[in-house]
Parts: structure tokens; C-alpha cells; sequence
């Protein structure tokens, strides 16, 4: 198995406190292929305007709210308001400024392409006469 | 526990107790793995006065891939979350999953089938199940004795 190049571990709230709310990790799954890294997230129930991606000091920090209307008449239950938080460490040959979201469904798409000189080259070989 | 002292000279009675062991921990090792999520999709259940409410967190479920039914006194949710389809990817990172599901919500009272409905946004789903008259609320009214 080799080494993830992108790598991801869940963060605590870095500033302020996430008042009674659940902060969660939320599940991701990570690819790559030669044009970019793609991270999928799921975050259900979140607004697409309460969505936070911010790319700074060679972290892509994801945040995201989960506001929860009422809980009367609330009989029981496995999940409600919630604080998404999720830090991932970018790799080097991320052009940062290319870095696209996309939400639907729930999963959250951030494309992530490599910039160009990281992207692989084909190198011709000379073969040196005996 | 005791068939393995009803001989205590038999010399393979170490391995005999060992080999059940092992069994055991493997079997705890495939359970463990082969059921990542226990439960999915996590659910609520509100009492709006009229109706049930039943939200469900199903990320990444198309509607086409839902089915959903109802009986006078349970709502089951069954589906399927598909994998994206992403030709010459590696995969570093799988967490979420693809899978099929199925899950059972037990009503408080009976319901009106008929009149369920349901909407899916950003990944919650929300079924609204019209309670049957006998079971919607009735305010009594206390009267005082003299």
C-alpha cells in the first residue's frame, strides 16, 4: 500500500468555540489521477451558503454548519445541529488558486488540479551508442 | 469449558483450546470489518401534532436509488449509495462508501399510508406521515367540581 500524498485529519475548532454544537469529521473520500486530486465530503443537511473552504499556510481547512430548526416534538433521534471541520495538508503541486467546490446532494466536490510543471512529463531517452 | 479438562494428559487439549480462540478472534475481526457502519442512515422522529416526521442523513443517494414504504405503523427506508464513477483514479482515502441500506422506523401510533409523502435536500431526507384520526391530539377540556 502506498503513501496517501494528500493527507487529511480531523481538527479541533481552531478560534472560536463551537457553542453546544456537535463538531464533527466528516467522512471524505480522496482520489487523484494526473490531472488534480479530488476530495468528496459528506456533509448532509448543510446549506450550500454555510459551506467554508478556505486555503491558507498549505492547509485546505473545510468547515461547514448544520443548523437544526426546532426540536420540539422531538421523539427520538441519531443526529441534529452540527459543526463540520476537517483539515487537509495539500501537496506542493497544488495550484491553489484553481481549487473548485462543488455541493450537491449532501457531498460536498472540491477539485483540486496540480499545477503545471507537476504534472508528468514524458522524458525521451537517448540511447548512447556502445 | 469443561471438554477441555476431561482429559487433563490429552496433549492436544492446548491446541484444541487455542484453535477455539483463534476462531473466535477472527470471527470478531471479520464482524468488525465487514460492518463499518453499524447504522446507516441515522434517523430522527418528530411529533408535529398532525403528522410524524421521520429525517434521515442519506449524503450521496439519488431519489432514483430510494425506496421507500410504508406500513400502518412503521416506515422503512431501503436504498442504494452508488460509488461515483471515476475512471483512472487512485484511491488514497475511502471512507464514505458505497453500499446498499435498509432501515425500519416503528410509528408511535398508526398512520395514514395514503397520505405520506416525502422530499430529499442535501442529503436529508424528510418523510411526512399524516397520523390517522384516532391518534392525532385531542385538547380535554378539565372541568371543575364544585
Amino acid at each position: 500500500m502506498s503513501e496517501p500524498t494528500l493527507h487529511s485529519h480531523a481538527t479541533k475548532t481552531p478560534s472560536e468555540p463551537a457553542s453546544e454544537r456537535l463538531v464533527v469529521a466528516p467522512a471524505v473520500d480522496i482520489f487523484e489521477n494526473q490531472d488534480g486530486y479530488l476530495v468528496l465530503a459528506d456533509l448532509p443537511g448543510v446549506d450550500g451558503d454555510a459551506i467554508d473552504v478556505r486555503f491558507e499556510e498549505g492547509e485546505l481547512r473545510l468547515a461547514a454548519r448544520r443548523d437544526f430548526p426546532g426540536e420540539e416534538g422531538r421523539l427520538g433521534g441519531e443526529f441534529r445541529a452540527a459543526e463540520y471541520r476537517r483539515v487537509f495538508r495539500i501537496p506542493e503541486d497544488v495550484d491553489a488558486a484553481g481549487i473548485e467546490a462543488g455541493f450537491k446532494g449532501g457531498v460536498l466536490s472540491l477539485r483540486l488540479p496540480k499545477s503545471k510543471q507537476a504534472k508528468p512529463r514524458k522524458i525521451a531517452v537517448t540511447a548512447a551508442k556502445a | 469449558m469443561f471438554q477441555y479438562f476431561r482429559d487433563p494428559h490429552d496433549p492436544f487439549r492446548t491446541f484444541d483450546l487455542l484453535r477455539a480462540r483463534l476462531d473466535q478472534a477472527l470471527r470478531d475481526l471479520d464482524e468488525n470489518t465487514a460492518r463499518p457502519r453499524p447504522i446507516w442512515p441515522r434517523v430522527n422522529l418528530y411529533d408535529r401534532g398532525d403528522t410524524y416526521e421521520v429525517q434521515a442523513e442519506i449524503p450521496g443517494v439519488d431519489e432514483k436509488d430510494l425506496e421507500l414504504s410504508a406500513t400502518g405503523e412503521s416506515l422503512t427506508i431501503k436504498g442504494e449509495r452508488k460509488a461515483a464513477s471515476l475512471e483512472g483514479y487512485t484511491v488514497h482515502r475511502s471512507e464514505r462508501g458505497a453500499f446498499r441500506f435498509a432501515r425500519t422506523v416503528a410509528l408511535p401510533a398508526k398512520i395514514d399510508v395514503s397520505g405520506v409523502s416525502a422530499a430529499l435536500k442535501d442529503g436529508i431526507l424528510t418523510v411526512t406521515l399524516p397520523k390517522r384520526p384516532e391518534s392525532k391530539p385531542r385538547s380535554i377540556t378539565v372541568k371543575a367540581q364544585a
